[in-house]
């Protein structure tokens, strides 16, 4: 019986292992490293910032580097490995790709669905400067390492609002500006100001209104009016018009996005909108 | 001439309690009602000091503002300010009344006597200290409220009844919308109003030396228990003489009361209507009364040695309503400030990072 109980035992904790694990690799990101670039340490390194990012932003990360690009294009082989491998927790399948491709000698960085929101154009292409020149150094971890992060502190300083007006509060940036430092100070130190003003002036200044305030309660408070008489004539009217214009109908402004990028890459592949970029090592 | 009560049982000087509300020995401790107290003064003789008054060998001024009496009980030569009507011999401590002083324009027309003995005014006086808590904890000690002094000072009341009459503007207006056109009716009405503000009890401080602050800031007292003044009211405590005229604060009390009654007659005027507008006001004194009377005042003079300045403090000898000023201190005034500030910061910091 007693050996029984511990296999069972044993059962459950392997099964909630493993449930754990699923779990867990579902918030880690992926790392595909089949051009072996990395080293173990390297890896792990990658995989910690991976797991913080998706954290932080609630947005899937592939990282992949490749040997054989099968005939097709960085962009193209990156798209399609986004949409085979089902990445993305959302319904857009939000989240971003990071491919360094040896076949093509090519680097290719895309933001998916929510993503576009985040990293645009001018951020998407820093990523890509700056990943070109840490892998045209031969740094391909350094590259990676620095997509990922990139990405992350994108997502926190909020939506990019010059290209995307319109879109909700939760997409604005969860930092705090130094502004509302400011006014969070000047607020604080207001209200924190106030009941000592009242306790000086309780102690110190008080005594002239409360000597003006006595002194006229006192006779007041014994004191009475009585109306004798009272007349009221109506001596007219006169009548003012304004005319108010009809407010004007409601302006059909779009929600969501408004145009004004050009030259961008945003398309759309089964059901997944990417704005892919790449450069060539 | 100068007086001291003294009891028939025991000779030793009566002081008038106000706990009791009567007349109490300082020695023997025989209670005296009002009425036996005036009844013994006819019967046996009072004992008179001498009223002279001595020329100091001061310069002039001094002479001026001070007089020397002889106690009656012990004859020491009593110093005091011109002012002053009822006061402790320094030496035998008996109670004497200047009753010299207090004849014809000077005898006040009622009192109110002191409601609070000075046990009862410590212990206000103490627990109201004790609640302050922004005070430097070595600022009070408890021997300085010894310094706790009872004192009639004298006022002007006046009485009057103030007939006005204004006659204004008034403005009703109505608004209301009929397609793209908004119509705003004003009706206009000629306003009269009379009436009669009754002004009761002005009370006005009447002594120049008096801190006018304090005096007034003791106020209201609870003018019922107004009684007829007699000297015998006096006794244990300290008296002022007045040495303002009527004259002197008549004008300010006049505008006080005249700017009463207009108000009055504003409030009514402006009352059915949302706007309106004075064309005319006038108000006219009359039935006006002066009385000169005494009110009682616990003082309390306290030197802060450390701060090198003196702060005065008084309560209202019949309701116990406290007035003065007080030192802060500012150590613990910037402990509450952060106490506040810090946390309300880091809420605000949250919530703005938040959302």
């Amino acid at each position: 019986m007693r050996t029984q109980k511990r296999i069972f035992l044993l059962l459950c904790f392997f099964v909630l292992c493993w449930t754990g694990s699923v779990f867990a690799a579902e918030e880690q990101g992926h790392l595909y490293d089949y051009a072996d670039l990395f080293t173990q340490a390297e890896e792990e390194e990658l995989e910690a910032a991976l797991q913080q990012e998706v954290k932080s932003s609630g947005m899937d990360f592939v990282v992949l580097t490749i040997e054989d690009a099968e005939g097709k294009s960085a962009e193209q082989y990156g798209e399609d490995f986004y949409i085979d491998g089902n990445f993305g927790f959302d319904e857009e399948y939000s989240g971003a790709l990071f491919l360094i491709d040896m076949d093509n000698r090519e680097i290719f960085y895309t933001p998916v669905g929510k993503m576009n929101y985040y990293v645009t154009d001018s951020r998407r292409d820093a990523i890509l400067d700056s990943a070109f020149s840490y892998v045209a150094d031969g740094a391909y971890a350094q590259a990676a390492l620095f997509a990922v992060q990139s990405t992350e502190k994108y997502v926190r300083s909020g939506a990019d609002t010059s290209v995307y007006s319109g879109l909700d509060a939760s997409y604005v940036g969860k930092r705090l500006t130094g502004t509302e430092i400011g006014i969070a100070v000047l607020a604080a130190a207001g209200i924190a100001f106030l009941p000592c003003l009242g306790i000086v002036g309780s102690y110190t200044k008080k005594r002239n209104k409360q000597s003006t305030a006595g002194f006229r309660n006192s006779y007041r408070s014994q004191s009475a009016f009585l109306l004798s008489d009272q007349r009221d004539v109506y001596q007219g009217k006169n009548v003012t018009t304004i005319r108010i214009p009809k407010a004007p109908p409601p302006s059909s402004s779009g929600h969501g996005h408004s145009g004004g990028y050009s030259g961008s890459n945003v398309h759309s592949s089964s059901g997944r909108t990417f704005n892919g970029g790449s450069r060539k090592f | 001439m100068v007086i001291t009560y003294k009891c028939p049982n025991c000779g030793g000087g009566l002081q008038f309690d106000p706990k009791e509300q009567k007349y109490k020995c300082e020695f023997c401790f025989s209670l005296f009602s009002q009425e036996e107290l005036e009844a013994l003064e006819k019967e046996q003789e009072v004992e008179k000091g001498t009223g002279k008054e001595e020329e100091p060998s001061q310069s002039e001024e001094a002479m001026e503002e001070q007089s020397l009496y002889e106690c009656p009980s012990c004859g020491a030569k009593i110093v005091t300010d011109e002012t002053t009507v009822a006061t402790f011999c320094y030496y035998c401590h008996n109670p004497v009344v200047f009753a010299g002083k207090l004849h014809g324009e000077f005898r006040p027309d009622e009192v109110i006597p002191f409601g609070l003995d000075r046990k009862e005014a410590e212990r206000i006086f103490l627990e109201w200290i004790q609640k302050k808590r922004f005070i430097p904890s070595d600022f009070f000690s408890k021997k300085q409220i010894e310094k706790l002094s009872g004192i009639y000072f004298p006022y002007w009341l006046y009485n009057c009844e103030v007939e006005g009459s204004v006659q204004a503007l008034g403005f009703r207006t109505r608004v209301w919308r009929s397609g793209d056109i908004q119509y705003t009716e004003t009706k206009r009405y000629e306003v009269d109003r009379e009436g009669v503000t009754k002004i009761r009890n002005v009370a006005k401080n009447a002594l120049k030396k008096a801190d006018h602050d304090l005096v007034e800031g003791v106020l209201p007292y609870q003018m019922e228990a107004r009684k007829a003044f007699s000297n015998t009211y006096l006794t244990g405590f300290a008296a002022e003489n007045r040495d303002m005229d009527r004259a002197e604060i008549q004008s300010e009390i006049y505008m006080e009361v005249e700017n009463f009654a207009k108000e009055n007659l504003r409030a009514e005027a402006q009352q059915s209507y949302e706007r309106i507008q004075i064309v005319n006001q006038s108000v006219n004194r009359k039935d006006e009364s002066w009385k000169y009377v005494l009110l009682p005042v616990w003082l309390l003079t306290y030197q802060d040695k450390k701060r090198d300045r003196v702060y005065y403090f008084a309560l209202n000898g019949q309701t116990g309503r406290m007035c003065g000023e007080l030192p802060v201190d500012y150590k613990k005034l910037s402990l509450l400030f952060a106490s506040i500030f810090v946390p309300l910061l880091i809420l605000f910091l949250i919530g703005g990072y938040l959302l």
